[in-house]
């Protein structure tokens, strides 16, 4: 009788936009890559489904596991992910670009994915325990370290987008619990003093992302990315050159890594600028349904849990579709739902999962 | 939970409150992208329009490759003349290199590379640069092994002849990359719209569940050459061997089978190679046996003769008497070593090659109109129509011609003033050969379309002269070999005919002083015969005289080519037909 109900606050119209962007995903990774040569890239669809069917498993489990057990197993869920990435450190696949962030349990997971979502649930936990005194510099200390650990093993993979995520997630999470402005203040010009520190840190690749950004014209071959996605764009018109047109940038191959990074200069070539506007309206209203979760939620966790989910989707849509307008660096961050990759869509779909679980225990008044 | 309930609430009001602005800095955020997208696809500036344009078709052409696999050429026994391989484009990502010194060390070992320009790109940065065109599969392999995401390689189709240099000027060659990858001169001129098959074309759909039907590109056909790779090989050794003991500039060897027109083996000295193009000199380019005219000489005679006894105007025992000097058209005729021969018969004039005879055959006997009606009906001042890209007509004058006058009626009948090419004069050789009939010369014997396998049949011109002219004209021919060369084209138990031709050579004042074309053409066995042989050498050094230098070229590659082909010997020959037995050479 209680699950019975319990479903009944299942929120179908988040599933619903969640699996129509799935489906728009799928379409337009076979779009990018039906005629590739590249066997790896070849079998992209079929993985994207099998993930997509997976995730939705996912999705399903842990809207029916209440939330708050998982808050309980915070310590145990922290453990998991810093082992994670320890692994991964270890023993991990070296993928792209040197960068070691797989490691392979017969299937090959990203584990700095999985903390996306982990550390939403663990640092969720933390700050709702400690709400009251979130001007207290010690538990805004605290935070950042919880932080700290796991973003900087993320960081040193490398994996830039993802540490930015992590950052992101921990913003929305001490926002929501009520950080103070001048906090902020502070925080802001610490990163200002820092950022020179980073940068120089970085490997030459993820400067020369940010360097092509802020200064495009200076390397036209460095350009090229960008400019290929911007043509792709701006090719699209109105209502776009039709799917898989065989004049498009995305099929004379012109566009990289298209079925990820720019999958959205695909869609905006192909289907122009009401395609465009249909992903980012079906994103945008996956992000107010989880926002609703949060102002719905019945307790403090439940609302932070919806909040960096949502902050997640919210970042990732604007950082890759800001990339496509060349308006933000190039990160190598996905489209949420949309673009290929497996574990970015378990991730999500857990984030999905976990917020449903919230909406569905909400409290019964509005 | 009830003594929570207060702060939590409390707490739930923060984030209520911030709920707004949150939604705020969200809609700010949309509205920028939607306007960023609004600028890109929105109609612009025509100029920026305009640029976007242009930089979209430049690269549109430049990678839109869609040519389908290129047909393969096989030789009559199926060995491949040439095939499809691929080469790769080498260039990196160095944006993306994680260890500079060992990519830097890899890279310029492998593609044997200065390792200081390959420092100096791999730590450029850029996304992407250059390394190497025409890397071969094997070093690409090696490449490939790195397995290094920065590495770009793109495949890029390329034409490759396991056979080098043989056959090069028959087959041609294929230059170009992407839409302008063709087929040049030769079998890949000629035939480069079986061989390039068709380019795929694509529709557009806006429906995502049917991708574009791209036709699948239809692969080119396959070719099956009447070229015998081994006939291709012994002569152009002998042709070689040829050039150096005679010291002569250039020449050419054809070997055909006069019952068809079909080319057997067609070479012309210098070589080519097809793998290496020397693209800088059009000339090396071409098929000299099918481009190049030279006045043919001597062996006109056997032409000449040939026209006057299928027009009856003369007979084999026609004589006349020669006094060493011949007039027409107030040109002075002698023959070649300035003798008077007195009474003379036919066989004579093409035995001891008298010019006089020959100039008095196509003069008095035969008249102008006649003699160059068969002149033009042996294919003499038209293409032969083989299937090569690059042939020339040669060049014969004809009544009615400004150009033309009654001298040149008496020096054609002996092959000088005018001008043809190798395979025109086998190819008229061949129809007295075969008993009369012109046959079209070709080199491809096969068309292979998938499964399907189309025989071309060899195509029969016109008949020329009758058998019994050709019978004649050819016992001619057997005596011109038997008693006029000393047996320097006989071939020991076959009967060989032929004639030689010496030929001057011809300037725009006048003809080269001691520099001459040695021709010889013949065919064996001379009653059925098997092969016909045109050997041609330019300006040999140790003896003017084509009896001495094409003939015995002539008879060292025919004493292998009966060997080869396994030709009976005439006794032989004769012994199986007696028996009953059938042989090659006895056909229609």
């Amino acid at each position: 009788m209680r699950s019975q109900s319990l479903w009944r606050n299942f929120d179908y119209v988040l599933l619903a936009a969640v699996g129509l962007l799935i489906v728009i995903g799928l379409f337009m990774i076979r779009s990018a890559t039906f005629d590739a040569i590249d066997d790896e890239l070849r079998t992209r669809v079929s993985d994207q489904v099998l993930y997509a069917v997976i995730g939705l498993g996912v999705m399903v489990f842990l809207a029916s596991v209440d939330y708050r057990t998982l808050g309980g197993l915070s310590l145990w869920l922290y453990l998991t992910m810093v082992v994670l990435l320890v692994l991964v450190l270890a023993l991990g696949v070296v993928g792209d670009a040197g960068a070691q962030r797989w490691i392979n349990f017969g299937i090959r997971i990203q584990p700095s994915e999985i903390g996306k979502i982990f550390i939403i649930i663990t640092l969720g936990t933390y700050l709702s325990k400690r709400y009251t005194r979130i001007g207290d510099l010690r538990v805004l200390g605290g935070s950042l370290l919880h932080l700290a650990i796991p973003a900087g093993l993320v960081f040193i993979q490398p994996n830039l987008g993802t540490t930015i995520v992590f950052a992101v997630i921990w913003f929305a999470l001490v926002w929501g619990a009520g950080l103070k402005i001048r906090h902020i203040v502070i925080f802001t010009l610490v990163l200002l003093i820092a950022a020179p520190l980073v940068y120089s840190q970085m490997r030459p690749y993820q400067q020369s992302r940010i360097t092509t950004f802020l200064n495009p014209e200076g390397d036209p071959q460095a350009f090229y990315n960008i400019r290929q996605a911007i043509i792709s764009i701006g090719s699209g018109g109105l209502l776009g050159k039709g799917y898989a047109a065989p004049s498009g940038q995305n099929r004379l191959r012109f566009l990289r890594v298209r079925h990820t990074d720019f999958i959205f200069s695909v869609i905006a070539e192909e289907f122009g600028f009401v395609g465009g506007m249909i992903v980012m309206g079906l994103i945008g209203v996956v992000i107010l349904r989880i926002m609703r979760g949060a102002r719905l939620a019945a307790d403090p966790l439940g609302a932070m849990i919806c909040y960096g989910v949502s902050a997640i989707i919210f970042f990732q849509t604007f950082v890759s579709i800001g990339m496509n307008l060349q308006m933000l660096p190039v990160t190598g961050l996905t489209l949420p739902f949309v673009s290929s990759g497996g574990t970015s869509l378990l991730s999500l779909m857990m984030g999905i999962g976990l917020a449903q679980s919230v909406i569905m225990r909400r409290r019964r008044t509005v | 939970m009830a003594a929570q309930s207060e702060p939590a609430s409390l707490q739930q009001e923060t984030l209520r409150r911030r709920l707004p602005v949150v939604v705020a800095g969200l809609i700010v955020i949309s509205i920028a992208l939607v306007t960023r997208m609004v600028l890109f696809q929105a109609p612009r500036d025509p100029r920026l329009e305009a640029y976007l344009q242009a930089v979209r078709d430049a690269n549109y052409s430049s990678t839109q490759r869609q040519t389908s696999a290129r047909g393969i050429i096989y030789d009559r026994t199926g060995q491949r003349l040439a095939v499809n391989a691929l080469q790769y484009r080498v260039g990196i990502s160095a944006n993306l290199v994680s260890d500079p010194d060992f990519m830097v060390q890899q890279l310029s070992t492998i593609l044997n590379l200065d390792p200081l320009k390959v420092n100096e790109i791999v730590r450029s940065g850029v996304p992407y640069a250059l390394l190497a065109t025409n890397v071969d599969p094997q070093t690409y392999q090696q490449i490939a092994a790195l397995n290094s995401v920065a590495i770009v390689a793109e495949q890029i189709p390329r034409r490759y002849y396991p056979q080098g240099s043989l056959a090069g000027q028959i087959i041609g060659f294929v230059a170009g990359d992407g839409d302008t990858f063709r087929g040049y001169n030769g079998i890949e001129g000629y035939y480069e719209r079986e061989l390039a098959g068709r380019t795929r074309q694509a529709e557009i759909t806006i429906n995502p569940l049917e991708l574009p039907s791209d036709d699948a590109p239809e692969k080119g056909q396959d070719l099956v050459l009447t070229i015998d790779r081994d006939i291709q090989f012994l002569v152009e050794s002998t042709l070689a061997s040829a050039i150096e003991s005679s010291g002569a500039v250039s020449g050419n060897i054809i070997v055909m089978d006069p019952m068809t027109g079909d080319i057997l083996a067609m070479a012309s000295w210098p070589p080519l190679d097809p793998n290496n193009i020397p693209l800088n000199d059009e000339r090396l380019l071409r098929n000299p046996a099918i481009s190049d005219i030279y006045e043919p000489g001597s062996v006109m005679k056997v032409i000449t003769m040939a026209a006057a006894l299928q027009a009856g105007a003369i007979t084999p025992d026609w004589v006349y008497n020669d006094e060493g000097v011949y007039l027409v058209g107030g040109e002075e005729i002698r023959n070649w070593d300035g003798q008077a021969y007195g009474i003379v018969d036919a066989e004579t004039v093409i035995v001891e090659s008298l010019n006089i005879g020959a100039s008095k055959i196509a003069v008095e006997a035969l008249g102008r109109n006649a003699f160059y009606s068969y002149l033009t009906a042996f294919g003499f001042g038209s293409r032969t129509r083989v299937d090569l890209e690059g042939e020339q007509l040669g060049r014969l004058r004809i009544p009615g011609d400004e150009t033309w006058s009654e001298s040149d009626l008496g020096v054609n009948a002996f092959g000088q003033g005018m001008a043809v090419t190798p395979l025109q004069m086998l190819n008229a050789i061949n129809a007295i050969a075969n008993g009369g009939l012109l046959m079209q010369p070709r080199v491809v014997k096969q068309v292979i379309h998938g499964q399907e396998v189309t025989n071309i049949e060899p195509i029969f011109i016109r008949r020329v002269i009758s058998e019994e002219v050709a019978r004649q004209v050819t016992s001619m021919m057997v005596a011109a070999v038997e008693r006029g060369l000393d047996g320097r084209a006989s071939v020991e138990g076959y009967t060989v005919a032929g004639k030689t031709g010496t030929a001057e050579i011809p300037s725009p004042v006048g003809y080269v002083t001691g520099a001459t074309i040695a021709t010889f053409v013949g065919f064996l066995p001379a009653d059925a015969p098997q092969v016909s042989i045109l050997v041609k050498l330019d300006r040999p050094k140790t003896a003017i005289f084509a009896s001495q230098t094409a003939a015995p070229v002539f008879q060292a590659l025919a004493e292998r080519l009966v060997t080869y082909l396994e030709i009976p010997t005439d006794e032989d020959r004769r012994y199986l037909v007696a028996e009953g037995g059938i042989v090659g050479a006895l056909r229609p």
